[in-house]
């Protein structure tokens, strides 16, 4: 029987990290995928907080002589979230006191976890969740640990470096150190005995952020924000720039506002429906249950451990009375990690509670059958993640940026606004080094001419062809058809008043208010016809996925179509009027075309209404309805 | 330990096991479609999953490099050049596959993108600026920001060793002197190679 067990263990974890595998996109995931990427290739600094372990771990991976740079560092999401199960399935053993009952409690328990929706989404794309949900699960695993065996100040010592370590990955993971403090101090007081050497294992930790400052004096591939002295550590470890968002700033929201508590239950709640189905709810009440009988140490510490991750942070985070698709991709389906997992250890006891109960009844039918039942019914919600989540051929963010500067002449300047367009662009000219003749600048606001250039150094070599930009005459570059842009100028755009921006392919031409509007025209037409063979519709009808940016990226890649459409409408036909506002944060720009449809154009307006339906924002699995 | 590498084998057994799958479903696409762009995209994705030792890369390479020698037009010949280009480099690691092959298309890419900016109406450039515009092309070519591939080996294996080390010293070094002043060593001999390592690399 121990065999058949080892064997079931190993044959599920095989599975889930054949999904996985499998389910990886292809070079890069959409969001901060291409800038982590581009961070952990270049051994750079992503955004703030900096990430610097994740950024290493990325790198050790992108040796594998295996796939493409991109896909080698989301295999790291991959390899911490096997390891984030098998401790999930260690906690239940351990708890069930290393019995068969609890080797199939935590078996099932990880199934449950595995294919969750936002646990499965998260261990497939460049992201750092997985590996701050390996050591908050390290951490709870010391404190259970603690509990069964008694006091180790090497586990004292253990919890303060992850502690350390912590903070040079997600910050949340830090939270921990909540439900360790109140479990030391009120069981295990000779925890304050060892406070001094804790601290130094604490900063030992803690000094994996030296990374940022000696990466930062160095002109690295890539660099999002530079460290060079201490404010601007602290600035980027306490994430300063992004003001209401900031590490500091955010924990106070869980101290006042009393009735956002209300909120946060609610929205959580709805997670864990969404994530694990109301099925598994008597399940982790039972298991509440267990632990409660089991050791109140044990409960109080699991109970807190829950609390912090899941109602204290959803009330920091998640705690508006309209939950809108942005709030669910951003926060819901990528914080919550850590609360899912204990809530599956919570389960997993409740589960094992139950055939407990079976066998002291001896309900020999019943404890042949649930197992069976409970184990499969977590396979199914894998099957419904094949069809949500299996992102093996989604190149969508991948080509539609390399389609774009296809498009683009030679040496022009190509502007972005927001994370994704930005983000991916300096994957495919960092790493990729494609198209470096273009040089990419990021709007850091939409209402300001704050530039970043990331996508445009070494700035002695874009100097000698694109002299009109840095010598600041961009009125020069309108005028010569090299200015291109994703942003699409409105009223409160500082260029709107010098420049039009003109529907080009995917993204947007500025042209100077003054030209030739006759002229301009036939160099539309034009170009749209040599660069029409660079359209690709068939990736935005195949990626098979319901992840939110991919769905944004296509929605958004429609305006090539009509472009097309535009440039080969013939001189009668009928007309059709296409209104696409596109929002960049709180600011809107409405764009209006009037296409004549005939024969010679039909074919792409059919493309256009393919992509937007199959990419419908409704598709997104978290998003029911208008909430 | 034993773990973690199993676990490591079998990630690579895997990501071998859809590399090979992917590159096969895409090199017999690449060689139905007509259409030469397509059939280049195909091929890019087949370098794109490069396995080593796979008859699929060269496939890839070759069939990449004929349809550059087919298409006329200069943008998409440059396309089709950097589409090459950029497959090879996405697929670096300690090493770049066909790295000879780079060497050959960097004169090519400079070469059309200089074209490209003297055929291009709007710009002022004449035939007289070519050599110019092509050594500037060429210099951002072989212009190369990626950290040295030896200093960010000592940086990933340093960090590997500091952690282990201090790990080891908390299980291992408050029970024996031995073990204390081994861990303490290897501690602040890796530590100083992963400073020393995050500026040179």
């Amino acid at each position: 029987m121990i065999s058949l067990n080892k064997n079931i263990l190993f044959i599920v974890l095989f599975l889930i990290s054949f999904i996985y595998i499998f389910s990886l996109p292809p070079v890069f995931s959409t969001g901060d995928g291409g800038e982590l990427i581009t961070a952990s290739y270049g051994l750079g600094t992503p955004h703030p907080s900096g990430y610097p372990l994740y950024v290493q771990m990325g790198k050790i991976f992108s040796f594998l002589p295996l796939g493409n740079i991109g896909i080698r560092i989301e295999i790291v999401s991959v390899f911490f979230s096997i390891l984030a199960l098998f401790i999930v399935y260690l906690i239940i053993f351990r708890l069930s006191g290393s019995t068969r009952e609890g080797y199939l409690a935590g078996v099932a328990s990880i199934i449950l976890l595995a294919f969750s929706y936002s646990f499965f989404g998260q261990s497939i794309v460049a992201k750092f969740y997985t590996l701050n949900v390996f050591f908050v699960l390290l951490l709870v695993f010391i404190g259970v640990y603690t509990v069964l065996n008694g006091y180790d100040r090497r586990m004292q010592f253990l919890a303060s470096f992850v502690l350390g370590l912590t903070l040079s990955c997600h910050h949340t993971g830090f939270m921990m150190i909540v439900p360790l403090f109140i479990l030391s101090l009120f069981y295990y007081r000779e925890f304050l005995k060892n406070c001094f050497l804790s601290i130094i294992f604490f900063f030992a930790g803690f000094s994996v952020n030296l990374y940022l400052y000696m990466r930062g004096i160095k002109e690295s591939l890539f660099s999002m924000i530079s460290v060079k002295d201490w404010n601007s550590f602290v600035n980027v470890f306490l994430r300063k720039s992004y003001g209401a968002s900031s590490s500091i700033e955010t924990t106070s929201y869980g101290f006042v506002d009393f009735n956002g508590y209300m909120y946060a239950f609610k929205n959580y709640f709805y997670l864990i429906e969404k994530n694990f189905t109301l099925f598994s709810i008597p399940f982790f009440i039972l298991g509440l249950i267990w632990l409660f009988k089991k050791s109140k140490k044990l409960f109080a510490f699991i109970f807190v451990s829950f609390f912090v991750y899941s109602i204290f942070l959803a009330k920091l985070t998640f705690s508006t009375s309209k939950l809108d698709s942005h709030i669910l991709y951003v926060v819901g389906h990528q914080y919550f990690i850590p609360s899912f997992s204990i809530y599956c250890i919570v389960a997993g006891s409740g589960l094992y509670l139950m055939y407990t109960i079976f066998e002291r009844l001896n309900l020999q039918l019943l404890k042949k059958v649930v197992p069976v039942i409970v184990l499969f019914f977590p396979l199914l919600m894998g099957m419904h993640r094949l069809t949500d989540q299996y992102q093996r051929w989604n190149y969508v963010p991948y080509s539609y940026t390399k389609e774009l500067f296809s498009s683009l002449p030679v040496s022009p300047i190509y502007m972005t606004f927001g994370d994704n367009h930005a983000f991916q662009a300096w994957y495919i000219k960092l790493v990729g080094k494609y198209r470096e003749d273009i040089c990419h600048i990021t709007l850091d606001n939409y209402n300001t001419m704050v530039w970043a250039l990331q996508g445009c150094k070494p700035y002695k070599l874009y100097r000698g062809i694109l002299p009109e930009f840095f010598g600041g005459n961009l009125k020069d570059l309108t005028d010569k058809k090299r200015f291109y842009s994703i942003v699409a100028l409105s009223e409160k755009h500082p260029l709107y008043r010098v420049v039009d921006s003109h529907l080009y392919f995917y993204n947007f031409i500025y042209i100077a208010r003054s030209s030739d509007k006759k002229e301009f025209a036939e160099f539309f037409k034009e170009r749209i016809k040599k660069i029409e063979s660079f359209l690709n519709y068939e990736d935005c009808l195949t990626h098979g996925t319901d992840e939110r940016y991919t769905n944004m990226l296509c929605d958004f890649s429609g305006l090539a179509y009509i472009a097309v459409a535009k440039a080969l409408e013939p001189l009668h036909g009928e007309e059709t009027s296409f209104d696409q506002t596109i929002t960049y944060g709180d600011f809107m720009a409405p764009i209006k075309i009037n296409v004549k449809i005939g024969n010679e154009n039909q074919k792409y307006i059919d493309k256009y209404r393919a992509i937007r339906t199959y990419n419908a924002l409704n598709r997104f699995y978290l998003l029911e309805g208008d909430r | 330990m034993k773990k973690i590498i199993i676990l490591v084998l079998l990630i690579v057994f895997l990501l071998s096991m859809r590399a090979l799958l992917t590159q096969k479903s895409f090199i017999e696409r690449a060689q139905k479609t007509d259409n030469s762009i397509q059939a280049i995209r195909y091929y890019e994705r087949v370098l794109l999953f490069y396995v080593p030792i796979s008859p699929y890369n060269k496939n890839a390479v070759n069939g990449i490099l004929e349809k550059c020698e087919y298409v006329q037009d200069l943008e998409q010949k440059l396309y089709c050049y950097e589409t090459l280009r950029t497959s090879l480099y996405q697929v670096r690691s300690f090493f770049i596959p066909y790295e000879d092959e780079i060497e050959k298309l960097n004169p090519l890419i400079a070469e059309l993108r200089a074209k490209q900016m003297i055929q291009w109406k709007y710009n002022n450039f004449s035939d007289k600026d070519y050599q110019r515009l092509y050594n500037y092309h060429m210099e951002i070519l072989k212009y190369d920001g990626s950290p040295s591939v030896f200093w960010s080996i000592v940086v990933i294996f340093s960090l590997i060793g500091w952690i282990s080390s201090i790990i080891f010293l908390i299980f291992k070094g408050f029970v024996n002197k031995k073990y204390l002043s081994l861990a303490l060593t290897s501690y602040f001999i890796f530590f100083t190679l992963w400073i020393l390592g995050l500026y040179m690399a």
